[in-house]
């Protein structure tokens, strides 16, 4: 009660306009509430910016908050939660929502549980965003609590825009984000290893990469086409023969991945005088795995057309 | 310049310069709504220890010592981190979210990353003081869904 002794003080030793004093009296009951709740301002300001507008607005409003957060100041912190329910019919359903979760909070606090799970859930997340994949993992394998918010759905999210594209920012995941982000590495590692099987020219290891299945097709940038698995087979033994185009980089790898399908493309630049090309290739899951059912490659248009792609991306 | 006092809950009084308190945005709306030239004023600060708001206005002078480098600085701040075990770490992070330093709550957040990162879940259980309160199934459940990163083999 410190502070509503202290702007009493203040009021009455200097003579404000009425409007002044209930802005300013609203001003420290927002304040007072606001640090009575843990929680707040920086995360949070929402709370304090409503309860400001709810009091300025309506006098009456004012003195319900008051005799709310009195309740909170005189009483132990687990009464944060009655006063809470004082003021609730004032407050929209954001404040309230937000208010809720305070509680939490104050009780963990009392039991001395673990340090992290005093903290509010927005600090929580704001702390995990700067986690990477292996560790956020990790984390939500060593409790209930921290498995809750390491597995946080705008997390993954967040992380999956970060990690590979800002694209697919409007799609739904239906096993949310975490799965998605899971199935997305998964496709970028089979994606690479499809790269790592053409330098190093192994075409035992690129029979077993491919589905065996007569549907599968392979175009190379040389514009030859091949269908069915023993044919596309064939010609990478054939393009392996080649000495050239074997130092790569690829780059603005995209994958999209469905339940039992996903597609990648990518830009590969070479080495040499050809290239670079647009790439295309598509995986279908069978019996536990991902096989390759499609390449396509052709090659780039370069200068105007490049640039552009270059804005673009 | 005008000079505050800024009270913890454990009754410590700190006195600092205005130019060092605004950096709490909190403070700084505070002081603006109050209007006052007075030196005597004295904000009360009930959520924030002593030690804790001693060691945030230890962070909020160093960053308006002009003197020192961009480097400088980032060098001070790593070091005053790492000299924190995890709780006075979390601490800070509810005293800068509270008060609004803005730094600070970004810092102390990454510092928490940092203590996890990169550690086994049972670090990471020792490290915050944690135990584990899943069931079999629920274990079970936990390491299918964590496989992929955990054995990461792709074919």
């Amino acid at each position: 009660m410190e502070i509503a002794s202290a702007a009493t003080i203040a009021l009455l030793s200097q003579p404000f306009p009425i409007a002044a004093i209930v802005t300013f009296l609203c001003f420290l009951l927002a304040l007072f509430a606001a640090v009575r709740l843990v929680s707040v301002p920086y995360i949070r300001r929402t709370t304090t910016v409503q309860l400001e507008g709810v009091g300025t607005r309506n006098f009456n409003c004012t003195c319900s908050l008051n005799g709310g957060v009195a309740i909170g100041g005189l009483n132990p912190r687990a009464e944060i939660t009655s006063s809470t329910s004082t003021s609730m019919p004032y407050l929209n359903g954001h404040a309230v929502e937000v208010l809720e979760k305070a509680p939490v909070v104050v009780t963990e606090r009392q039991t001395g549980a673990s340090m992290m799970e005093q903290l509010v859930p927005e600090i929580t997340t704001h702390a995990l965003s700067y986690l990477d994949y292996p560790s956020l993992c990790r984390l939500s394998m060593t409790n209930s609590l921290m498995r809750k918010a390491a597995n946080d759905d705008s997390a993954w999210k967040a992380l999956y825009h970060k990690d590979f594209t800002l694209e697919q920012d409007t799609v739904t995941p239906i096993n949310g984000w975490k799965a998605y982000y899971a199935a997305t590495r998964t496709i970028m590692n089979i994606n690479a290893q499809f790269y790592n099987i053409i330098r190093d020219r192994s075409l035992q290891a690129m029979s077993h990469f491919w589905l065996n299945a007569d549907y599968v097709k392979c175009i190379h940038a040389s514009g030859e086409f091949f269908s069915g698995y023993n044919a596309v087979i064939q010609s990478w033994q054939v393009a392996f023969n080649w000495e050239q185009g074997i130092n790569f980089q690829v780059r603005d790898v995209r994958a999209r991945v469905l339940t039992d399908m996903a597609w990648v493309s990518m830009k590969t630049y070479v080495d040499m005088d050809t290239g670079p090309f647009n790439v295309t290739n598509i995986y279908e899951f069978h019996n536990g795995r991902w096989y390759m059912v499609h390449h396509h490659s052709s090659v780039m248009l370069i200068v105007g057309e490049m640039e552009q792609q270059m804005v673009h991306g | 310049m005008r000079t505050f006092q800024l009270k913890s809950s454990d009754n410590k009084i700190f006195k600092v310069s205005e130019e060092i308190a605004i950096q709490s945005a909190v403070i700084k709306n505070f002081l603006e709504d109050f209007g006052s030239d007075s030196d005597e004023i004295v904000i009360p600060l009930p959520n924030v220890r002593g030690r804790i708001l001693e060691m945030m206005i230890e962070w909020m002078v160093k960053h308006v010592d002009e003197e020192l480098t961009k480097e400088e600085v980032e060098d001070w701040e790593n070091k005053f981190m790492n000299d924190l075990n995890m709780e006075v770490t979390t601490e800070l992070v509810m005293a800068a979210n509270y008060l609004e330093v803005i730094g600070l709550l970004h810092r102390t957040c990454q510092s928490i990353a940092d203590h996890i990162s990169g550690k086994s879940p049972e670090e990471i259980r020792r490290i915050l003081n944690i135990t584990s309160d899943f069931t079999p199934e629920e274990e079970a459940e936990i390491r299918r869904q964590n496989g992929w990163v955990l054995n990461p083999s792709t074919n």
